[in-house]
């Protein structure tokens, strides 16, 4: 494969890859590195790639190894269980994301967290920018640890629903 | 399995049983893992929207903290030198933000305690250096504050409140006196009265505003400084030319950005009306009316036909049960919104009408909001409503805080209190321009006004059956024998009531003739004094020896201490020192107590009775961090540390808001039982009643006596006052609420909240005028408690020596004379009769 081509196959599953990670680390900011660098990876070793090989579950195998390097190195816990990481390749290797679909999409996610009621906005962002998990959101809010789990997919199904309807979508 | 499970193990998340069913219905179901796939990708895609939404906004308001105790301080946005709009009155909630970065300096603290509450993002300026204007941060003269979005407010020692705006910077001068640079942006200000040699000042680059004490806003734009007052008296100075002007309350002024003198103040109340109002919602409201709840689930609503009123048809609402598990303050947790449909300005007055009604069993509650849409979803008006199975006409005055174009603010009804069914309609929200609220085509009035009132009558009887017994005195020789046509004498030396007053330290202990004034007409009518400030915790930590001056001078002067209050978990009224421990609830507990019982022991056999808790209702998430078997242990602390010492709950908005808000009113019914059977020493309970324009009806005050009684303590109402600009309402309505509270066998003392326009918080609800001349309401208190509800008569005995009387309970001087010779006795007279035998040192 050239290295044109390379880079275009790259940059179309790197929001794949970057999914990947993110489910493993929960860390955007590490999940960012930890792309980049499997992206580089594959970059110096194109010429071991297959072209009938499954490009997508190539980029997720070389990520998956950068992650335990680096779940290693920092001594950090996996967010991702065995299930996931036994089955990455198939989850993480469907149709990817256009740069500019994604980013409609975030547009929107942005627009309809705005609409959100600022308790269930806070939930959200004390989840997903602050790391905390449901029993820690469940006692400071003194709720129980199934209301939040309730709560919580009411929100991503309500959020989904939003941005469908921004974007047109069905 | 379900899909609350299968986001919940994405999240990883879930028990070991639960992943595993996940995972199994995963092998079986490529479909499902097919969705898998593609929620995994929009958990990415939140993430990263997450992550732009905490980078770009101030986190919302939520009394319910999330976020852990150290996070990253946020990058200020840019800020810009750009005018903004007056707000009104009231101050921004405080929010958690992360404890304080280590001081850059340690400069000389100003002399008065100073820090920042708020969600603002902003920077703190300090000789060159800069950090982040965060919650909790001690300020110093020479600071500088700028504030680039959300809520900041600089609290200072004598609880003066100074919000910022937006897009705001201002710096802290050196004295004599608080002294602020405003340079650009807006301020609201709640000043304390201030030391007329130490005034509290604000300057802008073209106005000096000069305050005494009293509420108003100040902005500065490229076209000057504009300056509203709501209440007290303002002097604005202009830079340029040296003219001044005194505003009064409901006046304006501006200065151009030339430093001249712009307007002159209105210092009489504009003309009434003489155009007619502007609508501010659409031609069929209940059209356009959203109705939803928060988490979006539907609720049942149907528009149903009206006849006899004066509109046509309305919205039926049932609130559905359980679908919100409202929290105690979850109101909002449906709410009908309408939004508006034209521009309204700071200042203006608006007047919303609507219609309500119980349409299920009972009665039903609802709050009536205006607020931005946006955020920091600004309200103007907040006001809680009982309605039973009648129409009931709402009409609710407002004053603008905010500017709103169209669209930008709604009138809202918030219907989650309880599951229930209510009637709403007849929406009108008029925009009446700049008046003062005075000017609108609505009188504030109550029901039992009218002198042939049902209530008023049964009032009066039961105030003579439960304040009133009978004495019999009988006057006798030195042998024993009745003497006849002797003079006796009966003077009340202490009331059925206990009569207290609030008072600040600076009257307590200052030497100016008003100083000397006021102790004299407060000890006319008061026995008992509650410092308004001096015992509260911040107070309390800043200054010991002057709270110990406080108690100790005014029991020099014969009056008994009441404390006020030992805790006050509202975010705002506590030290920084104690809101930096919010992360560590074993030591925040610890150091609640501590304060219970260290300010208890200090003042034992001192002051006599303390407010342990007050409005235990805002305290939001500080019970959060400590539990509320907190309360308990306060009580238990009190009463160790001086065993002698009565221990009050203070509840407020109880008595207030009409007696309307049910929320309130049920939580501390619950809060009081718990309390009681955790086996708190709660020895009575002191009823907060601040009363404005949403009078509290007398019947409904005697009802909520009742309620509150039940609990078998005595009752004091403990800050009474009624702030309205109508005297004439205002005295009657304090006669009438006074006979209502004083009828209730229950209530054992009532103290008045401000004695004096010209040290009080709200002088509009004052008993004397700031040049000493009582107010009608002081005319009425005095009739009541210094003449009406005191027995002072001259009797003669009969030919068998006696003579009977019916007086007011409580300490009675029986002085009897014949012959040249006389005695006097002291009589304590309670619920039961008294027979009084008074011996005189005459022969037989």
């Amino acid at each position: 494969m050239d290295l044109a081509t390379f880079e275009i196959r790259c940059r179309e599953h790197r929001q794949s890859v970057l999914a990947y990670a993110y489910t493993c680390s929960g860390d955007l900011h590490l999940a960012d590195d930890i792309t980049q660098e499997a992206l580089l990876i594959a970059l110096r070793k194109r010429e071991h790639y297959f072209p009938d090989a499954d490009f997508g579950a190539w980029l997720i195998a070389i990520a998956r190894n950068v992650w335990f390097r680096e779940r290693e190195r920092r001594q950090i816990s996996d967010r991702a269980n065995r299930y996931l990481h036994d089955h990455a390749s198939e989850l993480f290797e469907q149709p990817t994301y256009e740069p500019i679909a994604c980013e409609r999409e975030r547009s929107a996610l942005r627009s309809c967290l705005g609409k959100l009621g600022e308790h269930d906005r806070s939930l959200i962002l004390a989840h997903f920018s602050d790391g905390l998990k449901y029993q820690q959101i469940a006692d400071r809010l003194s709720r129980t640890l199934s209301w939040v789990k309730v709560r919580m997919f009411r929100l991503r199904a309500a959020l989904q629903t939003c941005v469908n309807q921004t974007l047109g979508a069905p | 399995m379900n899909d609350a499970d299968l986001i919940a193990w994405i999240d990883g998340e879930g028990t070991p049983a639960e992943r595993a069913a996940v995972e199994t219905a995963l092998d079986h179901g490529v479909d499902l893992r097919r969705r898998l796939a593609i929620l995994l990708r929009q958990r990415l895609l939140l993430a990263e929207a997450c992550r732009d939404v905490s980078q770009r906004t101030v986190r919302p308001t939520s009394s319910r903290r999330l976020r852990p105790a150290s996070m990253p301080t946020r990058r200020p946005l840019p800020w810009l030198v750009a005018a903004t709009l007056l707000c009104a009155l009231g101050l921004g909630a405080v929010l958690s933000w992360p404890r304080p970065a280590a001081a850059l300096t340690t400069p000389t603290p100003s002399a008065t305690v100073t820090y920042l509450h708020g969600t603002g993002a902003g920077s703190v300026i300090r000789a060159g250096n800069r950090r982040p204007a965060s919650d909790g941060v001690m300020l110093a003269t020479g600071d500088r504050i700028e504030i680039t979005a959300g809520l900041l407010v600089i609290a200072f020692s004598d609880s003066t409140q100074v919000e910022l705006n937006p897009r705001t910077r201002i710096t802290l001068l050196p004295g004599p006196g608080q002294r602020l640079e405003l340079s650009a942006g807006s301020i609201a200000a709640a000043v304390r009265p201030q030391p007329a040699e130490q005034p509290f000042t604000v300057l802008t680059p073209t106005a000096e505003v000069t305050v005494v004490g009293t509420r108003f806003t100040l902005a500065v734009d490229d076209h000057g400084s504009q300056l509203a007052v709501a209440h007290g008296v303002v002097r604005l100075t202009a830079l340029g030319d040296g003219r001044s002007a005194e505003v009064h309350a409901g006046g304006k002024a501006a200065v151009a950005s030339d430093g001249r003198l712009r307007e002159q103040p209105a210092l009489q109340p504009p003309p009434r009306l003489a155009t007619a109002p502007r609508a501010l919602l659409p031609a069929h409201p209940l059209a356009s009316a959203s109705v939803a709840t928060e988490d979006g689930l539907g609720v049942v609503r149907e528009t149903i036909a009206v006849s006899g009123q004066p509109f046509a048809s309305a919205m039926r609402i049932a609130t559905p049960p359980l679908a919100m598990q409202p929290d105690d303050r979850g109101e909002h947790a449906l709410r009908l919104r309408i939004a508006t449909t034209a521009a309204i300005a700071v200042g203006d007055a608006v007047l919303a009408r609507l219609w309500l009604r119980s349409a299920g069993p009972g009665t039903a509650s609802a709050r009536v909001v205006f607020e931005g849409v946006a955020e920091p979803h600004r309200q103007a008006l907040s006001v809680p409503l009982t309605v039973d199975g009648n129409w009931r006409r709402i009409e609710l005055p407002f004053t603008a805080n905010a500017a709103f174009s169209a669209g930008e603010a709604e009138l809202q009804v918030w219907l989650g209190q309880q599951p229930q069914t209510i009637d709403v309609g007849g929406f009108e929200l008029d925009h009446h321009g700049q008046l003062p609220l005075t000017a609108l085509p609505f009188s504030p009035s109550y029901a039992g006004h009218e002198a042939d009132a049902p209530w008023r009558a049964e009032a009066l009887a039961r105030l003579e059956r439960e304040r009133q017994s009978d004495v019999l005195v009988t006057v006798v020789d030195a042998a024993g024998t009745p003497v006849a046509d002797a003079s006796v004498q009966i003077v009340q030396s202490r009331g059925p009531l206990t009569l207290a007053g609030g008072i600040a330290s600076e009257r307590v202990l200052g030497t100016s003739n008003d100083d000397a004034r006021y102790r004299a007409e407060f000890a006319r009518r008061f026995t008992m004094a509650v410092p308004t400030e001096a015992l509260k915790w911040p107070a309390w930590d800043n200054d010991r020896a002057g709270a110990e001056a406080v108690v100790d001078q005014v029991l020099r002067s014969g009056l008994t201490v009441r404390g006020h209050s030992l805790l006050w978990p509202d975010r705002r009224r506590l030290p920084p020192a104690v809101l930096a421990l919010l992360g560590d609830p074993p030591a925040l507990r610890a150091r609640i107590l501590a304060r219970c019982s260290d300010t208890v022991s200090a003042f034992a056999g001192r002051v006599v009775e303390w407010d342990v808790v007050d409005d235990p209702y805002s305290a939001g998430d500080l019970f959060d961090a400590v539990g509320t078997d907190t309360l308990t242990a306060c009580f238990a602390a009190a009463r160790r540390a001086d065993p002698r010492a009565t221990l009050a709950l203070a509840c407020f908005g109880v008595l207030e808001d009409g007696g309307e808000d049910s929320r309130r009113q049920a939580y501390y019914e619950r809060l009081i039982t718990d309390l009681l059977a955790a086996g708190a020493p709660l020895d009575a309970l002191a009823l907060h009643c601040h009363q404005d324009w949403h009078l509290t009806p007398p019947a409904r005050l005697i009802a909520l006596i009742d309620r509150f009684a039940r609990f078998g303590l005595p009752i004091r109402i403990s800050e009474f006052e009624v702030d309205l600009a109508d005297e004439t309402l205002q005295a009657d309505y304090t006669r009438d609420a006074l006979t209502a509270l004083a009828s209730h066998p229950a209530v054992t003392m009532i103290t008045a909240w401000a004695l004096w326009a010209g040290d009080a918080e709200r002088p509009a609800a004052a008993l004397l005028n700031r040049d000493w001349t009582p107010r009608p309401a002081a005319l009425v208190w005095d009739e009541l408690t210094l003449q009406r509800w005191r027995t002072e008569r001259t009797l003669r005995s009969d030919a068998a020596g006696r003579c009977a009387l019916r007086a007011w309970r409580g300490k009675l001087r029986v002085t009897v004379s014949a012959q040249g010779s006389s005695a006097e006795v002291a009589v304590e007279l309670g619920a039961s009769a008294k027979a009084v035998v008074v011996r005189l040192p005459i022969s037989p």
